[in-house]
């Protein structure tokens, strides 16, 4: 095998490997963020009507809590508002929080995602 | 000779003592919150609020000779729960302790019973909530009965004690009425009227009982909400009105009963997620008492609310 023939091999199986990886990227890049995914813990923002002294509070805390997945909770009596942090891989529906919270006495006013969760 | 002094003792105490066989004792059983009503705030379905008081009532304003003085102290256990957000049952079950102390023919004597007094159990319906950001007005009727579970046959040396002194009254009766809260972060007012029909029992009735009441709660501190639930400190001013008609004994109305009272009741709470500490003290502002009807002099309260 001469010189030339041996440099010919190398830059097709150095382009082949370059061509291989380019097409695996992708595919390695979105088992990645599947997996980042999973271990991401969503959470909402409940607007909750009524609420209004910490005695209250307990009620709509405690009904949240029962709800499955649902790992933490930060109220804010001042905004009317509690933040659900639910475990990894596990989502919160709306349906179900307003069922909680109507159940504790009183209303739900806004449920979204919380964009910011990290 | 022994004897004789204390048969002729019994004869004068019981001929001073008219007017005490009829005493109505001023402690009626507290029924939730504020501190001495009601109130409209949800109790969450399946959940549980239990309510510890102690109450000391005193009295001795006696315009008669008898000079009856009334020490009486209670533990009223209360135990909410929420059937569903908008009704819910209660039970409240006092443990009594009272002594009355009169004099006749000279003589001081002390009479007192002890043990648990009437249940009550009662429902109460929220039929208008309006719900808005950090504020809540309600409304709710309530009704119950009375159960006599107290003892009401009580006896000392001196015979069988005034139906006042008995730890229950032995009559079934029924109550009911309607309770208002508004709520806000920073205040909260609740008002109730109610009546209770009182029935007879061993040939005495206790007078029907109607009552008005409003509380005012102001938050104290935090003085500035930031986040989070912090523990509100509430400053509250309470004024009970109520107006009981003449007991009955064998029939016939007891002119030296019933009457028309108002109370003031300033006191503080403090108040968490899980449990509320709360003190009281009512004062009389008006006492229209019907004849030698004893007067409050005060009513101490504390207690203690948790959530379960």
């Amino acid at each position: 095998m001469t010189e030339k023939n041996i440099m010919a091999y190398t830059r097709r199986k150095a382009l082949f490997s370059a061509t291989l990886a380019a097409a695996m990227m992708p595919l390695m890049a979105g088992a990645q963020t599947s997996k980042e995914s999973d271990d991401r813990a969503t959470r909402y923002v409940l607007g909750i009507d009524g609420m209004a002294c910490p005695f209250c509070a307990f009620g709509v805390e405690k009904k949240l809590n029962a709800l499955d997945g649902v790992s933490k909770l930060d109220t804010n009596i001042l905004a009317g508002t509690v933040f659900v942090t639910m475990e990894p891989g596990k989502t919160l529906s709306e349906k179900d929080a307003r069922l909680a919270v109507e159940e504790a006495g009183f209303d739900l006013r806004d449920f979204k995602e919380d964009s910011g969760a990290s | 000779m022994r004897r004789f002094w204390c048969v002729r003792a019994l004869r004068l105490l019981a001929a001073a003592l008219g007017g005490c066989f009829m005493l109505t004792l001023p402690l009626a059983p507290l029924q939730a919150a504020p501190q001495t009503f009601n109130t409209a705030l949800p109790v969450a379905r399946g959940d549980f609020v239990f309510r510890e008081q102690f109450m000391l009532v005193k009295s001795s304003d006696d315009p008669s000779s008898a000079d009856r003085d009334v020490t009486a102290w209670a533990v009223v256990s209360a135990l909410g729960y929420g059937v569903n957000s908008d009704f819910a049952l209660f039970g409240v079950l006092p443990y009594v302790n009272k002594q009355l102390k009169v004099t006749a023919g000279g003589m001081r004597f002390t009479r007192q019973a002890a043990g648990v007094g009437d249940l009550k159990l009662f429902g109460r319906y929220t039929i208008f909530k309006n719900n808005a950001p950090g504020k809540s007005l309600r409304i709710a009727p309530f009704a119950g009965i009375k159960i006599p579970t107290g003892e009401h046959h009580a006896r000392d040396a001196l015979g069988r004690l005034p139906a006042g002194v008995q730890p229950g009254s032995g009559s079934w009766d029924a109550f009911g009425g309607v309770v208002t809260t508004y709520q806000t972060l920073n205040y909260q007012i609740d008002t109730q009227a109610s009546y209770q029909v009182n029935t007879a029992a061993s040939g005495f009735e206790f007078g029907d009982v109607a009552r008005l009441d409003a509380s005012l709660q102001y938050r104290l501190w935090p003085r500035v909400l930031s986040g989070g639930v912090p523990g509100f400190l509430y400053g509250l001013i309470e004024a009970n009105f109520s107006h009981q008609n003449k007991n009955r004994s064998g029939g016939v109305r007891d002119p030296n009963s019933g009457g028309t009272t108002l109370l003031l009741s300033p006191g503080l709470q403090y108040v968490t997620k899980r449990w509320i500490l709360e003190t009281t003290v009512q004062v009389p502002l008006v006492q229209n008492l019907n004849g030698s009807a004893l007067k409050n002099d005060y009513v101490l309260r504390a207690g203690l609310r948790i959530n379960i």
